[in-house]
């Protein structure tokens, strides 16, 4: 059967490309963070381009996706003994590409993105109950790295978005790859992204979408980290220990950014979520993970009010330290259970 | 550590399915349930009335179900300390103030009182609480003054003079926005004072990185004068206050400098009474001179019409751009003259509502004047081109959007 693309607008040549390496990052995704770690020179680095080298040479064969990824993983086999049958190579790279070699054997032509967000959007679903909206994955191919980065300093060229207003019926989250710099890096911040969009954007109930609200790029985002980091061992196992560290370290690159108006809106809403996990520690005498997860509640409940974006930005602007008295007592009262969310959100406006 | 989990998030959601409690938790619903019924004590399901197919659960003892989170935590060994929000210091100042300033901006687009004000409140919220961070008495953030009477004040520890300098601006944008999305007039007396202060920084805001920023204060002062009532402010009074109004705004692209200095006589003049010229028009005999000339205030842009033979000179400029008081010959005191009352004809049946409209119908009225005044200079027709192609570049400019007006009063619409 000739090769296809699964996604409309992904031409099947750029698709076989990164599949040939996502299907490899997957199978190898239990050392996915040590080959982070070593790909920067030597062996390493070498399978690593050897790699890229038969995903591109895949790709222009008219291979349906098993017998691709079959023959990506007996050229990059062979590749791996031949290195592995240099006399001097360093012994910490001896052991991780003999490690990876038993790994890619068992590689297999499946779609890896599909099958994270499947897990993905199956718990977000569950979070936000009746007001989930089913979402679809697009992959798409992107000409430049997304923010303009270079590869040692920036491994992340991949980004994601969910298209505004989404259908009611059916939303879309696109994730857009550079397919160029596509490495395990890149593959091992996908669950952060794919988490990213289906807690802050599929469900959102407001009238806008907005990269710089601090509520909707920040503080949101600092639930969607925390739904990743429980999330991410009930959704692979294996994958958990590179998706966890590479969500932090994206989250590190993003939020040292505060020259872009994405980095800032992320830098003050995480901010505020901090200060209000203070607050709920502190003033309600809540254990700490008690407290994040009331921190990252509130954000779920406030992303499903029926309220305009700019009234969610002014509730995060009004959790500077310390927090405002009259704030404060709503928020008690919220989380004593005797106020909903909507209603904290419009006390929370009067101010204005 | 997943027992602790389960049983804070169920602490957490006090009713609950377990499929939400694993959404919340790093567990899989069998154990989910394995552990909820280890703690029957403190939680129960409700089956009676909920879907069989999607048990409920509810916290009965909340009390009883932290305290045994508690226990668990003091036996896992780690003491509870008093919790410190955590902070990304230097850069979350920074990245506020230039939060506050994005939200400023937004406001000009929005559509309605409503949305401006909720902006303007977030916008002054970040901005309190930077200032609040550089005070050298502590205090709530919230309970940070931010006027156009202190500006400034205590902030001048600010670590950069470029920020200090922007977060002066912004916290003066804030006051302005204010003002203008609740309808309430910036007496010109304060306005003066604010723009006075910020001359003694035009060095700094010469800086590229501030002029956007400039422009858009800039545009919050000069909104300021806009008449509230349109329809009591002749239509050659409103195309000389626009013109002047828009010139001057003009001028900060050039050089901020030049354009601080223009303001304040722009405010003084302006500030008060919005219709400058409704005592002389666009053109006015003041006095004939000894030597057979005469002294008129006028238009600026009609001198532009003279043929090169009547000579003329500027005395003084009443309103910045816009109205001069000049010396002429008398055959330019009279084109000036059938000049002026033609253009005054043509305004006076204006259907147009917005300043751009009525210097773009100024615009075809030059056109027709250049025309005339060919036949005795050819030159007249290139200085008249420049003037309209200004005046054309003027009207398209990009100026602060006045609100819908509330019923009752009449405030300029989008231009």
């Amino acid at each position: 059967m000739p090769g296809t693309s699964p996604y409309t607008g992904l031409e099947p040549f750029m698709w076989r490309s990164l599949l040939a390496r996502a299907a490899i990052f997957h199978a190898t995704r239990t050392r996915l963070s040590a080959l982070c770690d070593m790909s920067l020179g030597g062996a390493v680095q070498g399978a690593l381009l050897d790699l890229e080298t038969w995903a591109r040479e895949c790709s222009a064969q008219d291979f349906d996706d098993e017998t691709l990824v079959a023959w990506v993983v007996q050229q990059w086999d062979a590749a791996l003994t031949r290195t592995l049958g240099l006399q001097q190579l360093d012994p910490a790279a001896r052991d991780l590409l003999t490690e990876l070699q038993t790994l890619v054997r068992c590689a297999c032509g499946a779609d890896p993105f599909r099958e994270i967000f499947a897990g993905i959007s199956s718990l977000a679903s569950a979070l936000y109950g009746s007001a989930w909206r089913p979402a679809t994955l697009w992959v798409a191919h992107i000409r430049s790295h997304p923010r303009g980065g270079t590869l040692p300093l920036d491994p992340y060229p991949v980004t994601a978005t969910t298209p505004w207003p989404p259908d009611e019926a059916e939303a879309a989250v696109e994730l857009q790859i550079f397919c160029d710099e596509f490495g395990p890096a890149a593959y091992a911040a996908i669950p952060m992204l794919l988490t990213h969009e289906c807690v802050c954007h599929v469900p959102a109930r407001q009238d806008q979408a907005k990269n710089d609200s601090a509520f909707a790029e920040g503080f949101l985002d600092w639930a969607a980290y925390f739904f990743l980091d429980q999330w991410a061992g009930k959704l692979d196992t294996a994958f958990a220990p590179a998706a966890r560290r590479h969500a932090l370290e994206l989250r590190h690159l993003l939020i040292s950014r505060p020259d872009t108006s994405e980095g800032r809106a992320r830098l003050v809403g995480h901010e505020a979520a901090e200060t209000l996990l203070a607050w709920f520690e502190n003033a309600c005498c809540l254990d700490p993970h008690e407290s994040r997860l009331r921190v990252a509640q509130l954000a779920v409940q406030l992303n499903q009010v029926e309220r305009p974006l700019h009234d969610k930005d002014y509730f995060v602007s009004r959790l500077g330290s310390p927090i405002p008295l009259d704030l404060q007592a709503a928020l008690k009262d919220w989380e004593a259970g005797r106020i909903a969310a909507d209603i904290l959100l419009c006390g929370a406006a009067v101010g204005a | 550590m997943s027992v602790e989990r389960v049983l804070a998030a169920a602490a957490a959601l006090r009713d609950f399915t377990v499929d939400q409690l694993a959404a919340f938790c790093d567990e899989q619903p069998p154990a989910i349930v394995a552990i909820l019924e280890g703690a029957r004590d403190r939680v129960e399901r409700t089956d009676g009335d909920a879907d069989s197919s999607a048990p409920r659960w509810r916290v009965v003892d909340l009390d009883g179900l932290r305290r045994d989170l508690a226990v668990r935590a003091e036996e896992s060994g780690f003491p509870r300390a008093l919790a410190e929000p955590r902070r990304w210091v230097g850069a979350s100042s920074s990245a506020r103030l230039l939060l506050a300033e994005q939200t400023l901006f937004e406001c000009a687009a929005a559509e309605s009182a409503a949305e401006r004000r909720i902006l303007v409140a977030t916008a002054k919220n970040h901005l309190r609480q930077v200032v609040a961070g550089v005070l050298t008495e502590r205090r709530p953030w919230w309970s940070v003054e931010l006027s156009l009477q202190r500006l400034g004040e205590g902030i001048e520890w600010y670590p950069d003079r470029q920020g200090y300098t922007r977060l002066r601006l912004n916290v003066a944008l804030a006051c302005l926005a204010e003002c203008d999305a609740a309808g309430h007039p910036v007496p010109a007396r304060d306005l003066v004072d604010t723009v006075l202060r910020f001359q003694q920084l035009t060095a700094v805001l010469e800086d590229p990185q501030l002029r956007g920023l400039v422009g858009r204060f800039f545009d919050l002062v000069i909104a300021q004068l806009a008449p509230r009532d349109r329809s009591s402010v002749p239509a050659p009074d409103r195309l000389i206050a626009a013109v002047a109004r828009r010139r001057v705004r003009a001028e900060v692209e050039h050089g901020v400098g030049a354009a601080m200095q223009s303001l304040v006589p722009l405010l003084k003049s302006l500030g008060e009474q919005p219709g400058p010229a409704r005592e002389q028009g666009l053109y006015q005999v003041l006095a004939h001179l000894p030597d057979g000339r005469d002294r008129v205030v006028v238009y600026t842009d009609l001198l532009q019409l003279l043929p090169r033979q009547h000579t003329w000179q500027a005395a003084t400029e009443l309103l910045p751009g816009a109205l001069v008081v000049a010396v002429t010959e008398p055959e330019a005191t009279t084109h000036l003259a059938r000049w002026a009352e033609a253009l005054e004809h043509d305004l006076a049946r204006s259907p147009f509502g917005s300043d751009a409209a009525l210097i773009g119908q100024a615009v075809h009225v030059f056109q027709d004047l250049a025309d005339q005044a060919a036949s005795l200079d050819g030159t007249v027709r290139a200085r008249s081109d420049r003037t309209r192609s200004e005046l054309l570049t003027l009207a398209k400019a990009h100026v602060w959007r006045p609100l819908t007006p509330p019923p009752g009063t009449t405030r300029e619409e989008t231009p």
